[in-house]
């Protein structure tokens, strides 16, 4: 189906990805966060019904290869409501991996056992945002550490899959070469280092990032990739986003945003992407269709010569395509150059 | 119903419908049904006729514009275009604007 849309992209056209934020709740105040509110509303099981519905019908008239995962706020304070997902999921033949996106700090003994019996449940991915409790409470307040560590700990020992993810800001830069450790100590599969995107309620004068220090920051991942890689350890270290290839060629690739992913909200609104606040319709009244042929939001941003700036005509546009959520953080226009892209740079980094 | 009767109607893209003109090199064209989802593969000419819909005007002047980009005589494109015309109604591609 993205061969209709796509010209010379990485993105492969037999699959299609949901990041279906089904509740708003959340029990930490991160620093930062994109929330714009902490005033949860809760969620019916039947409205829950009404938009898997639609998720699946949708996927399955692509006949596409469905992924989802399920986040929120953070998806265990209403575990109950994650179960029925999870179970939906596992009855229905439209999805083939699921994943959860999670603080860690709910997760007990209990929940770990009930997780394990979905065969569908492929990743439960944890936020750390410190190789150490000092970092991570930074970000995520005091105590938050030592539970997402027990969370992942339970998580590892009982065979489920588990990936780590770091918000790379300027104050946990730092820590980037002991979360690798972390994560590679502690026997997780995968580790994501995402950068920081300045939006919301978040505290973009203290977390943002300079192309510089993401550069310095990726060079260093990249080094510890390969020690890891070549010493046969099973920790994957993730690098398939914009701005990889200009550490190392074979690395990197588009975002998949306007290709072959969606973000839903809690109340059925769809976004590109969580990180671009860019509201495309409600699939319960518009329907996942209307949105996606019609968006010129996304057709914008599948077409890459609408681009604006240095990243609408750079040589490795075919490769790369930049940050769009970055892009509109910084400048207001989606369409911009990926301000944390380090190859057109003049001056300071 | 007679010829002169159609020709003064008027028939649009269903809202259930939109055209898509890949980019130039590619010359890809493709019509989405946005409620059911499934993608329809056109030719230029195909998609150049339906694109000639959206201009909401009779069917009289839809010919004549689409004489003059094809060069063709009217009579003989009202003969090629009645089986596309009838099937486009029928599966709902095209509606009748009242």
């Amino acid at each position: 189906m993205t061969t209709l849309i796509n010209s010379g992209s990485k993105v492969k056209n037999t699959g299609f990805y949901i990041q279906w934020h089904f509740l708003e709740s959340c029990n930490l105040r991160c620093r930062h966060c994109y929330q714009e509110d902490n005033k949860a509303k809760p969620v019916s099981v039947a409205h829950l019904n009404a938009i898997y519905d639609e998720l699946s019908k949708t996927i399955s008239t692509w006949k596409m290869n469905g992924r989802i995962s399920l986040t929120g706020g953070e998806p265990f304070t209403d575990f109950e409501k994650l179960l029925h997902i999870l179970n939906k999921i596992e009855e229905d033949e439209t999805f083939y991996w699921v994943g959860i996106l999670s603080n860690g700090t709910l997760i007990d003994d209990k929940k770990v056992a009930e997780l394990a019996k979905f065969k569908k449940l492929k990743e439960v991915q944890i936020s750390l945002d410190g190789g150490t409790e000092l970092v991570h409470d930074l970000t995520r307040g005091k105590g938050s550490f030592n539970k997402a560590i027990n969370g992942l700990e339970k998580l590892i020992s009982a065979k489920i899959p588990t990936a780590v993810m770091f918000t790379l800001t300027q104050e946990n830069a730092g820590s980037v070469p002991d979360i690798i450790d972390l994560a590679d100590r502690m026997g997780t599969d995968a580790l994501t280092i995402e950068r920081y995107i300045p939006l919301g309620n978040s505290e973009a004068g203290l977390l943002k990032l300079s192309a510089g220090k993401l550069k310095e920051i990726y060079g260093q991942v990249k080094q510890k990739k390969k020690q890891i890689e070549n010493s046969g350890r099973k920790l994957k270290i993730r690098t398939s986003r914009p701005l990889w290839h200009l550490i190392d060629e074979s690395l990197g690739g588009f975002c998949p945003v306007g290709y072959s992913s969606l973000c839903i909200m809690h109340d059925g609104m769809a976004y590109p992407c969580r990180r671009l606040p860019l509201p495309l319709g409600n699939v319960l009244n518009d329907g996942i269709f209307r949105i996606w042929y019609k968006s010129d939001i996304l057709w914008n941003i599948r077409r890459k010569n609408r681009m604006k700036s240095l990243c609408g005509t750079c040589d490795d546009l075919g490769l790369c395509g930049g940050c769009r959520a970055a892009a509109y953080a910084e400048n207001g226009d989606y369409l911009a150059q990926d301000p944390l892209c380090w190859k057109y740079k003049t001056g300071g980094l | 119903m007679n010829l002169f009767v159609i020709m003064q109607k008027i028939f649009t893209l269903s809202d259930d419908y939109m055209l898509y003109r890949g980019n130039d090199e590619e010359k890809d064209f493709f019509l989405f049904n946005v409620s059911a989802g499934k993608i329809f593969k056109l030719n230029e000419t195909s998609f150049t006729i339906l694109e000639s819909f959206s201009e909401n005007v009779p069917f009289s002047i839809v010919l004549d514009n689409l004489t003059k980009k094809f060069s063709v005589e009217k009579d003989v494109l009202i003969n090629d275009l009645s089986d596309l015309m009838e099937k486009w109604i029928k599966i709902g591609v095209l509606v009748e604007n009242e």
